[in-house]
């Protein structure tokens, strides 16, 4: 489980007790804690609530409290999750799916949760409510694992995941300022991939990106809107 | 060309690539990607740098490795030496050189030191 204990400073009471009583098995009783994420609440009702990073960057938006907790819980797994079973690539891409397809997102869209998740699921494509996927490179398996409050990542979108592997829609915005040529090599793709890969050493990354990218069907979006990318998504799906 | 220039160009021809021991290479059909440790992420390769993988060694400097790419791709050795220079600048900035030393300076040649054969 979590190796690094870590603070999350939220200035609302009413806030802070919920994700408190969520939380309550892992919370520990010392001050001698780095800021890893803060909340901020609107000023004003029907604002927007903001997921920070300690750093100061901006992690995710809502509109609710429900959402905004929901984004933190997203977060916070990557920091409960185990280790991921032996020979699987743990890749910091969100999972979306739909009864036809299988597609990995990169963390820009996945810091839009919101605008993402409302105009993907009036589409019927469902974003699997995790920051990672494990997935074994040899077969395009998803692992099981549970996320705190979550459930099992295949019940939770309520589709079966693609026996055949995953597509990826590459875009403007999964690597912001990389503009990728037409034609995309698996070279190209392994590269990408491996960028996002966060377990096992320098080798089993590129090795595993290679074998993930000779699976991957992958999509380009010429733009850096957000919404021509869900359009992209949801028609690809 | 101005005395800057032509220092510069006579400076990176001196050069003396050397691949780091420690990289690890996924090599595709032509191209391909190298991690050096020093570096967060990967970087890619496009089919000449990966071709210049196997030619880097050590020994000959960028103003050698552009004579050969000029002869065996029948180009100018300026365009040569363009490419290489472009090649060798994206191993260091991917963390794919150990060190880019500088060969021994080429002592000038005299203007008197060749006879003109008319």
């Amino acid at each position: 489980m979590g190796q690094q204990p870590f603070r999350v400073h939220i200035a609302e009471p009413k806030l802070r007790d919920a994700i408190s009583s969520q939380l309550v098995e892992y919370l520990c009783p010392t001050d001698e804690l780095m800021l890893g994420y803060q909340i901020d609440s609107p000023d004003e009702p029907g604002g927007i609530y903001a997921l920070m990073s300690g750093a100061g960057a901006v992690l995710g938006r809502a509109r609710s409290e429900g959402e905004i907790v929901q984004i933190l819980m997203n977060h916070l797994a990557g920091r409960l999750a185990d280790p991921p079973p032996p020979g699987y690539l743990r890749i910091d891409l969100r999972v979306l799916s739909s009864e036809a397809r299988t597609v990995l997102v990169g963390p820009t869209l996945a810091t839009k949760p919101t605008l993402i998740e409302r105009s993907m699921e009036r589409a019927g494509v469902y974003v699997v409510d995790s920051p990672f996927v494990d997935l074994d490179p040899e077969t395009g398996q998803v692992a099981q694992f549970i996320v705190p409050g979550g459930v099992p990542i295949a019940e939770s979108v309520g589709v079966h995941l693609s026996p055949t592997g995953f597509d990826a829609v590459i875009t403007d915005l999964l690597w912001p300022g990389v503009y990728l040529p037409s034609d995309l090599s698996n070279s190209l793709v392994t590269r990408e991939v491996a960028r996002f890969v966060r377990n096992g050493d320098r080798a089993a990354r590129l090795s595993g990106s290679r074998l993930l990218a000779e699976r991957l069907r992958v999509q380009l979006v010429g733009s850096r809107h957000s919404k021509d990318v869900i359009d992209a998504i949801v028609q690809s799906a | 060309m101005t005395d800057d220039t032509e220092e510069l160009i006579t400076k990176i021809k001196n050069e003396i690539p050397r691949l780091r021991d420690d990289l690890i290479i996924d090599a595709g059909a032509t191209d391909s990607v190298a991690w050096s440790p020093t570096r967060v992420d990967p970087i890619y390769l496009d089919p000449i740098a990966t071709t210049m993988l196997g030619v880097v060694d050590g020994i000959a400097s960028v103003g050698t490795l552009a004579t050969e790419v000029a002869d065996v791709l029948e180009i100018s050795e300026k365009m040569a030496l363009d490419q290489v220079a472009r090649i060798v600048r994206r191993y260091g900035s991917g963390g794919l050189l150990e060190s880019v030393d500088e060969a021994p300076p080429v002592e000038p040649l005299s203007p008197y030191s060749y006879v003109p054969d008319w």
